[in-house]
């Protein structure tokens, strides 16, 4: 027997060869990973539209498979199939890599930077993204940030709390009085004065409270003063005057909400009807006044009487008691020999036998 | 009011006389106004008469009165001050409804809860040496609560009315604005996120940084107008915290009218009058023979063209025969006076 003369590549080739052969009797839809070309679309963020389109595509594409892979004269093998997707993916990264160089010279120009390979560039040139983002952050955010800025998200939330609690709480500007700030309300923080045209009125505000004046008059005196104010203006020189005078004057001040007496005859009115009020409730008081200490006299007489009862009775039956109790006392008792002869003896000063000079 | 410690002005916004439905809604739209310190929902009879209101007015603490009526000529409203107070007549020469500045904006913002509080008053042109206008100014700085500086809260000044005289033409013109507050010096993006409470789409971005850094800084009227800055002493709403730039923006909402001064009487709808647009002595007969009625509806067309009031130099009862052929006082309707304002 002669030694088998081992050509490695024949092995190799026939093996080859061998597997070639098995995987060509796998058909290609299950050997071979999904087509990428078809991309994996994000079905959630679609529109109806977009949805409707995409499956219209796939079934089309779907039947369009199935008559190629039925037709005889299109037939691939597994392999041809693998081969040509090789081709592609070939031809795909070579233009990446081109794409890829032509973007990383640009990003060097601008920054001054080398762009050595493919790879690693792409990573660089993001990470700089992220740094400039950073950088311009800040900036925003150190323009904004003043001491004592409070964080957002507590400021909503201690608003949103504000907003449930009854209004009778302290008010921001008390909380920041409490905390120590120089709080005066609506008045502006800095000193900056808006230009106001001379010509601008604004509501009324109140700015110190200040006690009301008490110099309210008598109603007496205010009809004294309008009846006086009455003649005035039947006095015909300056009556016009002094009647469109105290005319405008008062209608202003009713305007402001100030009282303002000037009709005699509502103020007799009003004063009639004081007396008529003060008369009644004096009345009453001496009614009340009255009855109380009728009452109070009632009361002292009714104590009295019970009083006096009450010793009368007392009394009575102290003395039915006294009778019955001598009722019951046998007399006989008091009078013993003994006794009697205690009582007689001579010189005792207790019981008199009678006197000397008697008749017995 | 407990914080000012002064009474808290009330209001009855009426109507006299039969109105028709663009007026009854001018009413609807100032009684909004005055909110929260008015009748909103207040039911007037054709029998009631202002005295009926004035006895009411009294137990229930309302201080003024804004009364609607309608002529021919013009509808005009009334301002007076309950029970003894002035009166002031304007004529309304223009007015338009707040449904239709609605219609007219593009987003009208009008949410009920601005209408919580009371609105601020700012008047402009009104010249204080002349007598009429300071009244005026002062009735309307009364008709809402004084405001206590120290205490009161900026975020609930959400509305604001506005009064502007124009001197040559003696008309007023009456706004009414809502506030509100934006800060400044942020992009578009981040300010509408610390506004709304919307949170932003970003399904199209695929960085984060690009929503920060998107639009540009905001509509093209934010880079001018210096003068809306302010810098806020008060929290103002969502996204203006106190102690920074914001700026003032207003929201037309409620009625707009054109007003002219015509008349000022001393007393409710009574009593002499003061001051008339168009001279007392011409407009003295007119005074005197006032009713206090219910207006109806002139079915009558006695004039073909609108009169002025200043043409009076004839007697008004001589115009009348002339015109109608009959004596005043003998027709169907007991109008002795044809071209008198119908006022009570």
């Amino acid at each position: 027997m002669g030694c088998l003369a081992i050509d490695l590549a024949e092995i190799v080739c026939a093996n080859s060869r061998y597997f070639d052969e098995l995987v060509d009797l796998i058909p290609p839809k299950f050997y071979l990973p999904a087509d990428d070309n078809v991309e994996k679309q994000w079905v959630f963020g679609m529109t109806k539209r977009e949805k409707r389109e995409a499956r219209r595509l796939t079934k089309e594409h779907s039947k369009k498979a199935r008559r190629d892979r039925l037709d005889p004269e299109k037939f691939v093998t597994t392999l041809q199939v693998l081969q040509q997707r090789n081709e592609v993916a070939e031809a795909h990264a070579e233009k990446e890599e081109e794409d890829e160089e032509a973007k990383a010279e640009e990003n060097g120009k601008g920054d001054a930077e080398q762009a050595p390979v493919a790879g690693t560039e792409r990573v660089k040139s993001s990470q700089e993204l992220r740094e400039r983002l950073h950088k311009r952050i800040e900036a925003i955010r150190a323009e904004r940030r003043i001491n004592k800025a409070r964080d957002w998200q507590e400021r909503t939330k201690d608003a949103s709390k504000k907003r449930k609690k009854s209004e009778n709480k302290t008010t921001q500007a008390n909380k920041r009085q409490k905390q120590g700030h120089k709080e005066t309300g609506i008045v502006p923080v800095s000193s900056e004065k808006v230009p106001v045209a001379s010509d601008m009125e604004f509501g009324r505000v109140k700015i110190d409270s200040q006690k009301r004046t008490l110099n309210r008059k008598s109603k007496e005196k205010l009809l004294e003063q309008a009846t006086k104010l009455q003649k005035d203006i039947q006095d015909t020189e300056k009556g016009k005057d002094v009647a469109s005078k105290h005319s405008w004057d008062a209608a202003l001040s009713r305007a402001s909400g100030q009282k303002v007496f000037d009709n005699p005859k509502l103020l007799k009115q009003s004063l009639k009807r004081e007396h008529q009020r003060r008369e009644k409730s004096a009345k009453k008081w001496q009614d009340r006044h009255d009855s109380e200490a009728q009452r109070a006299q009632e009361k002292q007489q009714t104590r009295a009487s019970h009083i006096k009862e009450r010793i009368d009775a007392r009394k009575q039956r102290l003395i039915a008691k006294v009778c019955k109790l001598v009722t019951l006392i046998d007399l006989t008792l008091l009078f013993t020999p003994q006794r009697e002869k205690k009582l007689m003896r001579p010189g005792f000063e207790g019981r008199k036998a009678g006197f000397l000079n008697e008749a017995k | 009011s407990h914080e000012t410690g002064e009474k808290i002005p009330r209001s009855f916004v009426i109507g006299r006389g039969k109105l028709p439905v663009l007026l009854r809604n001018l009413e609807q739209d100032l009684r909004k106004l005055m909110l929260p310190h008015t009748a909103l929902h207040l039911k007037e009879s054709g029998k009631n008469t202002l005295k009926d209101f004035v006895h009411v007015a009294g137990p229930l603490g309302v201080s003024h009165f804004v009364i609607l009526s309608n002529t021919k000529n013009a509808p005009y409203m009334k301002v007076a001050r309950s029970p003894h107070g002035p009166t002031m007549t304007f004529k309304v020469h223009d007015f338009c409804l707040a449904a239709d500045v609605a219609r007219a904006l593009l987003r009208y913002r009008a949410p009920p809860s601005i209408f919580k509080n009371p609105p601020l008053v700012v008047l402009n042109g009104f010249n204080p040496a002349e007598a009429h206008l300071k009244l005026v100014t002062i009735m309307f700085q009364n008709i809402f609560p004084v405001i206590d500086v120290k205490k009161v809260k900026l975020s609930l000044c959400q509305r604001v009315l506005l009064l502007n005289y124009d001197k040559d033409t003696k008309v007023i013109d009456f706004r009414h604005y809502a506030i509100s507050a934006q800060p400044v010096g942020v992009s578009r993006g981040i300010r509408k996120l610390v506004q709304r409470t919307k949170i932003p789409d970003l399904r199209t971005l695929n960085d984060v940084s690009e929503f920060v850094t998107k639009s540009g800084y905001g509509s093209e009227s934010e880079a001018e107008n210096e003068s809306s800055r302010v810098t806020l002493p008060q929290d103002y709403g969502r996204g203006n915290p106190a102690s920074q730039q914001s700026a003032v923006k207003l929201h037309e909402i409620g009625p707009r009218m054109t007003l002219q001064l015509v008349k000022v009487e001393e007393g409710l709808c009574s009593g002499a009058v003061m001051f008339h647009e168009y001279g007392i002595e011409e407009n003295k007969k007119k005074n005197k023979k006032k009713k206090e009625e219910p207006v109806d509806d002139m079915d009558v067309d006695m004039d073909g063209e609108e009169q002025h009031e200043e043409e009076e130099e004839d007697d008004d009862a001589d115009y009348y025969r002339q015109e109608v052929g009959e004596e005043p006082g003998e027709g169907k309707r007991n109008f002795t006076l044809l071209r008198q304002v119908p006022c009570f």
